[in-house]
């Protein structure tokens, strides 16, 4: 039945596609080098890069409203400049693969049609040297400016990391530019805030312009973390590379892991068994759960209630207890492999992880009296850094904060991956798109992960935890793979390239939801005072591994 | 004639000396103190390394901060940036010299002295600026505009809502507003101000916590905004130095409360019957003015442990439209009341 009703939502969505690609190559011609269908809901383009901002405005008018990420591919003779686009309305993802000379890769900036596209474009300059024309600041974002080559394409030469920050110490010196006050006006500050700082979760910097106590400009300032995981992935295997996504959003890396594994696994056209899809569930929830009462501790600790700080972390402790129960980690699991799971859960796991989806209601209950009862941090939060949802979505957002102001979005419901179609859950949101409300997102949607591990443990099948389909040594074929989940913290995708002959990927981007919902902070917290900011800086719910990767 | 004043000076001496020795000891063991409530509000166990429980955490603490190297930062300005400790902490010293622990056990019995109190408290405010200056540095000087801000609005509440009780007591001196407290009804409910004048320990009680600088009224120092304010850039001794005077205002700002509000060395039923017993007396009301001190200072805890940081301007907006007010209201309705 189930299967049945499965065939034909594919057959439904191949004549919408239908519809879509023959649009396209109507309007188009000649300049569609290949439109195709890959899958249910994701959809294939391939054009010669100074075709791109039409067709780019042609599918934003078809209700592709969601610019999911931009990456680059060096393929040596030619580069490709790869954009993600998600249409909320039509729940398809379209890959735009443009392709642009490798001795001149110049190509037009999306910034005008999508403002997520801001960072993106700054990054796969950075990474890869594509000139993206008419980007307002195109600079580098995770490198320092002084630095030189691009590391992401496949010529360039590693070099001691001495070599590269020659020249740094002399960038520091130099000192911002601050025009002087005009007639009436008082004399602005600049305020570096951070990589050093109490509330900066890491090594993030703002370089804030501040006007008395209020902020006229943030600048983010990124980078400081970066290890350049993408290019480490081009030197190793799929297996070895595993443990290294743990490593990006260190505080919740099994979902890191799902995202991965997906997207090999889509490479490899592997399909997962039962009981390890089950516990890949339960375990991402889980996942979903120790992120969000972090979460809910660190804003505790920059609001200076550093009770809720200890509150957060003895609950979330349980969930370590029980991921270390599983995998023998307490923070970087390493526990998904491609194919399924490391092992099977111990036996009496499932009871004790019971005992938890019995225990922790009762002690969110507290939390409840303390933040929904207290007056000082109801003012605090109220009505702080409002995210209109229009602009939310322009700068692709994702995650808890578009839920926020009022977007009923989420991976799990709208583009199911794993078996997330089978579990009743609501899609929590909030109407304000205030810090309050992202904090309640949050909050809450801790009691609807509960109530997915719930479900997941009634049906939870016995069998096989790992595919005999995965061979030993994983050498997919030639292809491209875009695997989207719901990361705690938002739509994390990775984008895995494989050329068919090597071990390796040829090319591993991450779409990091911090990154994203990152670079919407500065839009929406100038003009308040820098208590209003530190609370919107703690609500975008950051970690700089994952930002900086 | 010269033996008179040798004696005078001798008792000055001595009376400055039991003072700091008296605060000294009371600020070391508030630092254990306050660690271990704050750790068990957290669910932790707080010190319990250095001596039993932990109690010699505070000398620890000092040897530690004694043998830290002393930075200067470059583009300081080093005089102010020098001065400025020293001055927080004899600024904080000095109002504790009219608040006697016990009858004439006070350093200083001036006529003014709730008026002199709140003059020289208000002084410590100078030393913090002088810091934010002095040090050169941002965050430093955003902490000491706080402060400033801060104190201004919650200096003008505080001195009105001590009016209301040297309107009934008819003197300034902390020995007559404590003698005015020791009787009781019915020789069991104490006649303590805070029953005369509810609303005005309200705001006495709100306006001292700011004046201290506590949770949730932390904000010239709030480490998630602004590191550690106006204090950021000080390192070894000369940071300690500052805890120190944080931590004398925070036991005389305490002390001010049991005085005021409290019926200082007062309690019924025991305070009679020890009236005649010569030095025990006195042994029994420096007790129980350190046992209701500590009972303010754990309720002070105990807020820090459980409440969120205000806004900086919720603060002042609520220090100038919701204290001063009420303050001023407590003014009227007393001399109303009096005057009848």
């Amino acid at each position: 039945m189930a299967e049945e009703k499965a065939q034909e939502e594919v057959e439904e969505q191949e004549e919408a596609k239908h519809e879509l690609l023959e649009e396209l190559r109507s309007s188009f011609g000649e300049k569609i080098l290949q439109a195709r269908l890959l899958r249910p809901r994701r959809l294939q383009v391939r054009i010669k890069g100074e075709d791109l901002y039409p067709v780019a405005e042609f599918l934003k008018g078809a209700g592709f409203d969601h610019l999911s990420c931009i990456s680059g591919v060096d393929y040596q003779e030619h580069m490709e400049a790869v954009y993600h686009l998600w249409s909320y309305s039509r729940r398809e993802l379209i890959q735009i693969n443009a392709e642009l000379p490798r001795d001149n890769p110049e190509i037009a900036s999306l910034v005008p049609l999508y403002r997520a596209a801001d960072w993106h474009e700054r990054e796969a300059y950075d990474m890869l040297g594509i000139v993206f024309k008419g980007h307002p600041n195109l600079k580098r974002m995770l490198l320092p400016e002084t630095f030189e080559g691009h590391p992401l394409r496949k010529d360039f030469k590693t070099q001691p990391m001495s070599w590269y920050l020659e020249g740094e110490a002399e960038m520091w010196e130099t000192p911002v530019e601050v025009s002087p006050p005009e007639d009436g006006e008082t004399e602005v500050m600049v305020l570096n805030i951070g990589p050093q700082h109490p509330s900066t979760h890491g090594v993030a910097r703002l370089v804030t312009t501040l006007s008395g106590e209020t902020v006229v400009k943030i600048e983010p300032v990124i980078g400081y973390l970066h290890r350049g995981v993408e290019k480490i992935a081009e030197m190793r295997t799929y297996q070895q590379f595993l443990p290294l996504t743990d490593r990006t959003d260190y505080i919740s890396s099994i979902t890191n892991n799902l995202a991965y594994v997906l997207a090999v696994e889509e490479l490899l056209g592997v399909r997962v068994p039962e009981r390890a899809e089950y516990l890949r569930v339960i375990l991402s929830e889980l996942q979903r759960i120790a992120n969000h009462l972090m979460f809910i501790a660190a804003f505790g600790a920059d609001l200076g209630a550093w009770t809720v700080m200890m509150y957060g972390f003895r609950e979330r402790e349980m969930v370590l207890d029980l991921m270390e129960q599983v995998s023998g980690q307490r923070l970087l699991y390493n526990f998904l492999r491609i194919g399924g799971l490391k092992e099977d859960v111990p036996p009496g796991w499932e009871d004790n992880l019971r005992n938890f989806l019995r225990v922790l209601p009762e002690r969110l209950a507290d939390y409840e009296t303390y933040f929904f009862n207290n007056e000082i941090f109801i003012k605090r939060c109220e009505g702080v850094g409002v995210l209109e949802p229009e602009l939310a979505i322009d700068l692709g957002v994702t995650g808890p904060m578009l839920r926020a102001s009022g977007v009923a979005r989420d991976v799990r419901r709208d583009d199911p991956y794993s078996i997330y179609d089978r579990f009743d859950f609501e899609v929590v949101t909030e109407e304000a798109g205030d810090t309050l409300a992202r904090f309640k997102v949050r909050f809450r949607e801790i009691f609807e992960s509960l109530r997915i591990i719930e479900q997941a443990l009634e049906d939870l099948p016995e069998g096989e935890v790992r595919s005999p389909d995965v061979p030993k040594v994983i050498r997919p074929p030639r292809g491209e793979a875009y695997s989207r989940i719901e990361a705690p913290k938002g739509e994390l995708a990775y984008y895995v390239v494989s050329d068919g002959k090597s071990t390796s990927p040829y090319r591993l981007k991450i779409r990091s939801p911090a990154f994203c919902n990152l670079s919407a902070f500065p839009h929406y917290a100038t003009g308040e005072i820098i208590p209003d900011m530190i609370v919107n800086f703690a609500s975008v719910d950051i970690v700089m591994g994952e930002i900086d990767r | 004639m010269v033996n008179e004043m040798l004696l005078q000076v001798l008792q000055g001496l001595i009376a400055v000396v039991a003072v700091i020795l008296f605060l000294s000891l009371n600020v070391l063991f508030l630092t254990w103190m306050e660690r271990k409530v704050i750790a068990r509000i957290h669910v932790r166990y707080g010190p319990n390394r250095a001596g039993p429980y932990g109690l010699l955490q505070p000398i620890a603490d000092m040897l530690k901060l004694l043998t830290k190297e002393d930075i200067v930062p470059e583009k300081a300005d080093r005089l102010v940036y020098n001065l400025a400790p020293v001055v927080a902490f004899l600024f904080a010293l000095m109002p504790a010299a009219a608040i006697g622990i016990g009858s004439g056990l006070i350093a200083a019995d001036i006529g003014v002295g709730v008026l002199y109190i709140a003059a020289v408290a208000s002084l410590s405010t100078l030393a913090v600026l002088m810091a934010a200056w002095g040090s050169n540095n941002k965050y430093s000087l955003l902490g000491g505009l706080r402060t400033a801000a801060q104190s201004l609005s919650y200096e003008i509440p505080l001195v009105l809502s001590m009016i209301g009780i040297v309107a009934i007591v008819g003197s300034l001196s902390t020995q007559d507003i404590v003698a005015a407290q020791s009787q009781a009804w019915f020789g069991i409910i104490p006649k303590w101000f805070i029953f005369y004048q509810p609303l005005a320990f309200i705001v006495f009680f709100t306006a001292v916590v700011a004046e201290m600088g506590r949770i949730p009224f932390d904000l010239p120092e709030s480490e998630s905004e602004l590191v550690a304010g106006f204090h950021t850039e000080y390192s070894g001794m000369k940071f300690a130095m500052f805890m120190f005077a944080e931590y004398i205002h925070f036991v005389v700002g305490s002390a001010l409360v049991v005085t005021l509000f409290l019926g200082g060395w007062h309690l019924p039923v025991i305070s009679p019957l020890v009236a005649e017993l010569g030095w025990v007396k006195y042994l029994v009301q420096v007790a129980i003015f350190v046992a209701k001190m500590y009972l303010v200072i754990f309720v002070l805890m105990w807020v820090r442990g459980t409440l969120t940081r205000t806004k900086v301007d919720h603060v002042l907006s609520y220090g100038w439209k919701g204290l001063l007010p009420l303050a001023l209201a407590n003014v009227v309705i007393t001399g109303v009341v009096l005057s009848i």
